[in-house]
Formats: C-alpha cells, sequence, structure tokens
C-alpha cells in the first residue's frame, strides 16, 4: 500500500521528473520534449564562416543540454557556403541542418526560396526586430568595422573620431596618406556590403568623402591590413573587422602600436545570421543550438571569444573587456549604427555593378 | 621501260601480321586505361563545359542556353589589357623558371659543385608551401616595409626594387616554378649519357661547347613539357596576383575572372566555365608548338641496349663563382622568404618597431595543433598524399606508358587528354567533380569520404605526373623493350618489367611532384570534403582569410617540416635519389 502511494507521488510530480536533461530558465512547458527529440537525432550538421574556435562555448553549453549528439562543422568561406547547400538540396544530398554565416546572398537566397525553417525560439523577444527579417532567421553577432590605424605614425591628437574627420584630415596632408590608406576592396561583395551601407547611411555625402578616401587607398584583406598597419606599411584602415583586430590587441605589445575606436558618425555592422534549413535531416537538433547561441551564456561566449554579441543585455564586463554592441551603442549611440541588413538589394548583381562603376570613378580622381 | 621490283620489303604494301594473343592482352589493357584516363578527365570538365554555356550556376533551377559569358569575357573593356598582363607575366615568370631552372639543374646534377645535394634539396623548398604563403614571405621580406628593404635603405638610402610590380610578381611566381623544372630536368639527368659527351670532346669541343650543344639540348623535352606547365601556372596562379597586384591595380586574367565570376553577390560560374574552354584552346595550341619544337623524339633516347655511365662535369675554376652565385639565389630566392614565415610562426606579430626577441611564443603551434579539426586535416592530407600520391604515380605511369610505348591507335589524342585537367582553374575543378559524382551512377557512394577528394586530385595532377614521365620516356630507346618482345614477352611484360624500372628515377621526381601537390591542395576539395575529411589547404586559407596569420604561419613551417622528412624517407625508401 505504502509502495502505491510511493509511486503515486512520484506520478503526480508531473513530467519534468521523467526528463534527464534540465530545461532551461524561462523556456516553455514543451521544450523537455523537444529535448528528447533531438536526443535521438545523434548529431547536427552546422555550415559555418566562423572559425571552430569561437564555437567552442556554444559547443560546450550545447554539451549539457545534449550530451549524445555530436556537432560537426563544415567550415568554409562566405561564398562557398551557399553554393554548396544550393548544390547539394538541388540535388537532393545531404547538407546542412543549422546555417550561420555573414554572407548575405545566401540569405537572400535562402528568403526567396523560402528554405529557412520558421522556428521561434525563446529567446527571440530581446533582440531588435532589424536583426529578425524572416520567421526563423535571426542574427547573433554585429561585428563593428572600425578604424585601425599605427599609433606611432599617427599621434594621439590627429586621429580621427570618424569619417569626416579622416577625410578632413587626408585632404590637410594628401601626400602622407597617398597609398597609406587601407580597407576591403570595395569592388568584392564584403568591402561592397560595408562601403554600400555607409554610402546609403550618408547620402551624397558619402560619394563625397569616397572621392576623396578612394584615390588613397589600397584595397586588401583582413591578415594583410592587420599585419601591415602594424609594420607601419599602412598608417590607418577604416571598416576594419573589429573581432579580428580586438583579439590581436589583447597582446600588450600589439596594442601599444595599434590603436582601435569605433566610427563616431556612422559605424557599419557585420550581421552574422544563424538559421536552420527546412531540408535539416536533425532539426530539433538545430533548434536547440539555435537556442543557446542566441541565449545570454551563448551570447558571453561569443563575446569572449572575438565575435561581437548581439544580445543588448551583454556588456564589456561580461565578457572580460571584449567588444559588444551595447558597448558600441553606448560608445557612439545608436543613431550612429549602420547595421549592414539582408537586403536583396545588397544580393543584386545590377546594384553591385552599378556601385563597383561609380567607386572606380571615385578612385580614378 | 617497265619498272623494276626490289626484293626489299616496302612498308606500306606490307600486310599486318595475324594477332597474337599477347597482342589481344596489351590492346584490352590499353584500351581500359584509356577509358578510365578519359572518365577520370572528362568527367569533371563536361559539367564545366556545360556550365560555360548556361546562364545560371549548374545547380539552379530553370537553365537556359546562353553565350553570354563568353560575350561577357571578350567584349569587357578592360580584357584586352587583362590577358597581355598575364601573358607578359606569364611569359617573364616561364622564362625565369626555365631558364634559371635548367641551369641551376644542370649544376646540381651533372656536375662537380660543391654541396649539389644541399642545393638540390633547398632548390625545391619553394614547392613544398601553397603559393599564398610563399607570396606572404616574400612581402614580409622585400615589401615596402619588409625587413630586407628596411635594412637595404638604412645601408645604402635607397632601394633598387618594387615588388608591387609586375616583374616583381614575375620574379616570385617563376622563382616558385624553379623547382618543377628541376625536378623534371633531374629525371632526365638521371638517364643521361656521358658518352655522347665524350664523343664531342673526343672531337675537339670545349666543355661549354659540349654544354650547350649537347647537354641543354637534351633536356629540351624536360625543359618543354614543365615550360607548358609552368606557363599554364602561372596564366591560372590566383595567390600572387590577388595579394601583390591587387592592392596596386594590377589586374591579371585569372583575378578578373575571379571578380566576375566568384566575386559578387550572386556567383557566376558560367564565366569560369568559359575561361576553362579558353584555357584549354591554349593548352592545345602550347602542345602543337611543344611538338613543333621537339620535332622527332628519337634525337634524344639516351638510353639504349649499350652500357652508359655518367660523369660529372668538373667546373675547374668556374666551381667557386657557381658555388657563390647558387648560394646568392638560395639565400635572396627561397631561405630569406621562407625564414619569414617560419618567423611569423614563433612570434606573436611582425613589426619594425618592436624587438623580435620581445614577442617570441609558441602560442601560434598551440593554436593550430590542439585544434581537432587541423590533426584531422594534417593526418586526411598525410593519407591522401602519401597514400593516393603513389598509386597516382603508378597510374600515371601507366598512362604514360600506354602513350609513349604502345602502338595504341588512339596515343595522339589521349596525350591532349592527358593534359587537359591543367586548364581547369581551382576553383571550378571542385564544382566539376562534385557533378561527375553526382551523375555517375555508384560514384555517389564515395560522398563525403577520403576516396572522392583523392579521385579528384588524380584528375586534377595528371598532367603533372605524365609531363615528368613522358620526356624521360623519350630518352629510353626503344631496343630494350623490342628486345624483350624479340624474345617472346608480351607487352605488358616488356614496359612494365623494363621500361618501368628505368623509369625508376623519374617516378621518384614524379611523386615527389604529386605528394606536394596533393598536400597543398585546397580549391578542388571545398565541394568535397566533409567534417571529418578536411585537408590542410581548406584549414590554411580559412587561417589566411580570417587574418589568423600567426597560425597559417605555424601550419606551414609543419607543412614544410613533414614534406621534407618525407621526400628524404621516399627516396631513402626507393632507393634513387633525386640528386645523385
Amino acid at each position: 500500500m505504502k509502495r502505491l502511494m510511493f509511486a503515486a507521488a512520484i506520478a503526480a510530480c508531473g513530467p519534468t521528473v521523467s526528463t534527464a536533461q534540465a530545461v532551461p530558465d524561462g523556456y516553455p512547458a514543451d521544450y523537455g520534449a523537444l529535448l528528447q527529440a533531438a536526443g535521438a537525432e545523434g548529431s547536427v550538421l552546422i555550415y559555418t564562416n566562423m572559425e571552430p574556435v569561437q564555437w567552442e562555448g556554444a559547443v560546450e553549453i550545447f554539451s549539457e543540454l545534449l550530451p549524445g549528439v555530436q556537432v560537426k562543422f563544415l567550415e568554409l568561406n562566405s561564398g562557398e557556403i551557399g553554393a554548396r547547400y544550393q548544390a547539394e538540396t538541388s540535388s537532393g544530398q545531404p547538407s546542412a541542418d543549422l546555417i550561420v554565416t555573414t554572407d548575405i546572398a545566401t540569405w537572400v537566397d535562402m528568403m526567396k526560396k523560402d528554405q529557412i525553417l520558421p522556428y521561434a525560439s525563446p529567446e527571440a523577444e530581446v533582440y531588435p526586430d532589424w536583426s529578425r527579417p524572416h520567421p526563423g532567421l535571426y542574427t547573433i553577432a554585429a561585428d563593428p568595422m572600425m578604424l585601425m590605424w599605427n599609433k606611432a605614425l599617427l599621434p594621439e591628437e590627429e586621429v580621427p573620431s570618424g569619417m569626416g574627420e579622416l577625410v578632413e584630415l587626408v585632404r590637410s596632408a594628401p601626400g602622407k596618406f597617398k597609398g597609406m590608406l587601407t580597407s576591403y576592396d570595395a569592388t568584392t561583395p564584403y568591402g561592397y556590403n560595408a562601403h554600400s551601407a555607409f554610402v546609403k547611411f550618408h547620402g551624397d555625402k558619402g560619394w563625397d568623402w569616397l572621392d576623396t578616401l578612394a584615390p588613397m587607398t589600397r584595397p586588401d584583406g583582413t591578415g594583410p591590413m592587420l599585419e601591415k598597419v602594424t609594420s607601419g606599411e599602412y598608417v590607418l584602415s577604416y571598416f576594419m573587422g573589429a573581432g579580428v583586430a580586438r583579439m590581436a590587441l589583447k597582446d600588450p605589445a600589439r596594442a601599444a602600436i595599434v590603436g582601435l575606436a569605433p566610427i563616431a558618425d556612422g559605424n557599419p555592422i557585420v550581421l552574422r545570421g544563424a538559421a536552420i534549413s527546412k531540408t535539416a535531416r536533425a532539426p530539433e537538433s538545430a533548434k536547440v543550438m539555435l537556442d543557446v547561441l542566441l541565449s545570454r551564456d551563448g551570447q558571453i561566449s561569443l563575446g569572449k571569444r572575438a565575435r561581437t554579441p548581439l544580445r543588448p543585455d551583454v556588456t564589456a564586463a561580461d565578457v572580460d573587456g571584449g567588444l559588444t554592441y551595447a558597448d558600441v551603442v553606448a560608445q557612439i549611440g545608436e543613431e550612429n549604427v549602420i547595421p549592414i541588413t539582408f537586403d536583396a538589394e545588397l544580393a543584386s548583381n545590377d546594384a553591385f555593378d552599378t556601385f563597383v562603376a561609380r567607386y572606380r570613378q571615385a578612385a580614378a580622381h | 621501260m617497265a619498272v623494276e621490283t626490289t626484293n626489299a620489303p616496302r612498308l606500306a604494301a606490307m600486310t599486318r601480321p595475324p594477332r597474337r594473343r599477347s597482342d589481344r592482352q596489351a590492346v584490352v589493357i590499353q584500351y581500359g586505361l584509356a577509358l578510365i584516363t578519359v572518365l577520370v578527365v572528362v568527367g569533371p570538365i563536361l559539367p564545366v563545359l556545360y556550365q560555360s554555356l548556361i546562364d545560371r550556376p549548374i545547380y539552379a533551377e530553370g537553365q537556359q542556353l546562353t553565350a553570354a559569358n563568353y560575350r561577357a569575357i571578350l567584349s569587357a573593356p578592360s580584357f584586352g589589357g587583362v590577358v597581355w598582363n598575364s601573358l607578359n607575366f606569364s611569359f617573364w615568370s616561364t622564362a625565369i623558371s626555365q631558364g634559371l631552372g635548367a641551369v641551376i639543374a644542370l649544376l646540381i646534377g651533372r656536375t662537380n659543385l660543391p654541396l649539389a645535394r644541399v642545393f638540390g634539396s633547398i632548390t625545391l623548398w619553394p614547392l613544398f608551401i601553397s603559393g599564398l604563403v610563399f607570396a606572404f614571405g616574400w612581402f614580409v621580406a622585400y615589401g615596402p616595409s619588409g625587413f630586407v628593404t628596411l635594412w637595404t635603405r638604412s645601408i645604402f638610402g635607397m632601394v633598387p626594387w618594387n615588388l608591387y610590380s609586375l616583374s616583381g610578381m614575375a620574379l616570385i611566381s617563376g622563382i616558385s616554378s624553379i623547382p618543377v623544372t628541376v625536378v623534371f630536368c633531374l629525371g632526365a639527368l638521371a638517364l643521361a649519357d656521358s658518352s655522347l659527351e665524350d664523343a664531342a670532346r673526343s672531337c675537339g669541343a670545349r666543355p661549354w661547347r659540349v654544354v650547350s650543344r649537347i647537354t641543354l639540348p637534351m633536356l629540351l623535352p624536360a625543359i618543354a613539357y614543365s615550360g607548358i606547365l609552368n606557363f599554364l601556372g602561372a596564366l591560372e596562379s590566383l595567390s600572387i596576383p590577388l595579394i601583390i597586384g591587387k592592392p596596386v591595380g594590377i589586374e591579371m586574367f585569372m583575378t578578373f575572372i575571379y571578380m566576375e565570376g566568384i566575386e559578387r553577390p550572386q556567383a557566376n560560374y558560367g564565366i569560369v566555365g568559359a575561361a576553362t574552354v579558353m584555357l584549354l584552346a591554349i593548352i592545345a595550341v602550347l602542345i602543337v608548338l611543344q611538338e613543333r619544337m621537339l620535332g622527332n623524339t628519337r634525337r634524344f633516347q639516351t638510353v639504349s641496349g649499350k652500357a652508359t655511365a655518367q660523369r660529372r662535369f668538373d667546373l675547374g675554376l668556374w666551381r667557386w663563382p657557381a658555388f657563390g652565385l647558387l648560394t646568392l639565389y638560395v639565400v635572396i630566392g627561397i631561405l630569406l622568404p621562407l625564414g619569414m614565415v617560419l618567423l611569423r610562426a614563433f612570434v606573436s606579430f611582425l613589426s619594425p618597431l618592436v624587438p623580435i626577441t620581445s614577442l617570441l611564443t609558441l602560442a601560434n603551434f598551440q593554436q593550430a595543433l590542439t585544434l581537432d579539426a587541423n590533426v584531422r586535416s594534417l593526418v586526411n592530407t598525410l593519407i591522401l598524399a602519401v597514400g593516393g600520391g603513389f598509386l597516382a604515380t603508378v597510374a600515371y605511369s601507366l598512362v604514360a606508358l600506354v602513350v609513349h610505348r604502345s602502338e595504341f591507335s588512339w596515343r595522339v589524342p589521349l596525350k591532349y587528354i592527358a593534359l587537359m585537367p591543367r586548364a581547369v582553374p581551382g576553383m571550378i575543378a571542385g564544382l566539376g567533380v562534385f557533378y561527375a559524382m553526382l551523375l555517375v551512377p555508384g560514384l555517389m557512394a564515395l560522398n563525403g569520404t577520403i576516396w572522392i577528394i583523392g579521385l579528384a586530385y588524380l584528375s586534377r595532377y595528371l598532367p603533372t605526373g605524365f609531363g615528368v614521365l613522358s620526356p624521360a620516356l623519350a630518352q629510353i630507346g626503344p631496343d630494350l623493350d623490342r628486345a624483350a618482345r624479340v624474345m617472346g614477352a608480351s607487352w605488358w611484360q616488356a614496359v612494365t618489367g623494363i621500361i618501368l624500372h628505368l623509369l625508376r628515377p623519374a617516378m621518384v621526381g614524379a611523386y615527389a611532384l604529386i605528394f606536394v601537390a596533393f598536400l597543398k591542395e585546397y580549391s578542388t576539395a571545398v565541394f568535397l570534403f566533409g567534417p571529418g575529411t578536411e585537408v590542410l589547404g581548406t584549414s590554411m586559407l580559412r587561417y589566411w582569410v580570417n587574418g589568423d596569420i600567426g597560425p597559417m604561419a605555424a601550419l606551414s613551417a609543419v607543412q614544410i617540416a613533414l614534406t621534407v622528412l618525407f621526400l628524404t624517407l621516399a627516396q631513402g625508401v626507393f632507393g634513387v635519389r633525386l640528386v645523385k
């Protein structure tokens, strides 16, 4: 009799006792069922252009929730992710479960072809509307493109606070800056995104500034820009991807030579999107990983590893002095932040060609 | 007057003798090999050709045939200038690599140069790392704020070179291609016969005349084949033009194709396909030129039924000046740039403003080698390079034997087919293999495994292997296999029992080049590798794109060390030295 009553009491405690995984706070009651279903999937495949090192924290949190699920990565360059995904899905081959990339064309394509699973994450409400352009498509990081300069060649009092001041500085001493400025190549998609968003933000004034800056600028890639500003081959880089620079500047020896600051009059932000594929073989695990990335702990883990968390309640104190979106907003004001959203226009070859033609004109001055 | 008939059999009137069983066996083997070769080469190229004729990526829906891709390239306003730049660059790069390469091979392989073996090893080092990394090493050493540049400026007040120019780029490209020429020539020199040179000496020719009239011309097949590969390599190179040419606006054919085809919001693979067709046409032209230049290959035979001996030239008074010049080349062209890469692997960053000793660290190696994915990619790449490379070398040798050493009716087309993969730029080769995999029944089972990557590499480097072995085969006279056939051996027994053994130095040379190529390759693997089958090249490129130059340099250092180790071992195991 006692045993029966004991069993009845246990049963009355409810389903929360029967699941082994702990449901995170504030999540809906049926999340336990989702965790169970995900546990049965065995592995989840993620296509990403974010380095594996930066995923470590998120993978740890994920593994605590779903110890039986193996996380597999395919790390590709931005353009390759979309091409490979489309090639595989159009021929019915297994492809990604979760895609995490900054490439705008990939997202525009997927939105147009309705390939995104419309999953409503419990973590979604705290994020700004502009970061959720499509049901199921979220933004997990917002990496600012900032000013980076060589402190020996550009003394503190001359360092410009924004692009306007940079243009004035260059106009006052063109000989000093010719060939000594650098940025991403505006005639390739990555650089085009930043420059185009910048011009859109400022209007005609933007082209006026680029007319001055473009002839002085040498296009280069992330790594070379960092190496060459450090060595003094370049004086200053604008629209420099801050994630890499910030990580490098953790070394005090490097920080003594290289300076980094947001662009006060309009700082473009590269958005890193994340979404689950409709043809995913492991959609439940993908949902859990997405939630981890959007959660406060997940965002903090990104911030500690050179990515800039977007979640508004994550500050520098949370990420060991790293960079967060909230801090950038605090430094330059929300109105001076230019998020490069996943617009169809940025993914159209025609708009690209028009911009490139105008930019080449500016560079030929 | 009646025409006198002679008793001498006229070739035209000879009837073919009835097919023997061993001849049938030879025909079966030859057709089989030819068929496999055609499948492996043409399989990936056909989707690329088709891609050049449609208006959207091959995997998109609603494809329509169009000539727009060809029009876009040919009518682009910058096309003329871009082609001129490329041809200029490729010409000078090839001139440097072939000219210097042949001389260096000669000095190392046939003279009594001091420390010849050491030079032989070091000369090959630029080949062991990716073009990207080598170019990086150059700009750290000789770029506008490079260490050597700053040191030279502080002493002489000026710097006589400009790396960011067409000539600077051609120099780097040439030097990084010299190893290919050297390997080709050393393979040929290993089969050289001093009796020809002795004959010249006995006629009163001075040593210089012997070298220029006999030794160097005997190297012509090796120089010609490596010339084709190097010229095409320069034409389709992307890394040097991207790192050094782009910042100063020097545009080449491949960077142009890359910009128009890949670096746009919506990639246009059709343009890359059209570029492939153009490169295929160029290859065909080059092969025709090469045939003309070589003429009748009988004059290159050095290995025949008679015993041969090799003697090293005595350089006499020229010994030490030659040593000095070679040392200068090795230090300036190889050790300094590579040294910069090694240096970068051991420091947290490089800056003339900060003393290097304060920046030394092992963190880059730690970061690169403790990552699971990197260790996996190292292991995978080693498997591909060591095992896959060996299988590939054997396969390529068989193809070379069929083309040069048999009566196979389709020999000549097979030769063109064997050289075709060189024309396909890496960025689209992988897409071609991916599509071949989808279309060929049964191949899909290899998806995501290391085998499909191996197959793709096998296809891509057939020209390299074939190119090393062909000149060597030209040197082996027909007397030997004819003697075997007379004794009753079948074609297969004759070529594998005799010719293949004589080919060993060239095969080791081919294996070295294939090993290195498989180790470095990445673009072909982009569509084919999966989690677990990553390759070293993709890991290194990711570091570069993300700006993590330190770990990239660390991986390069590991790559060089592995290659040097392996080649030393291989030469010991196979009992053949590249440099005697």
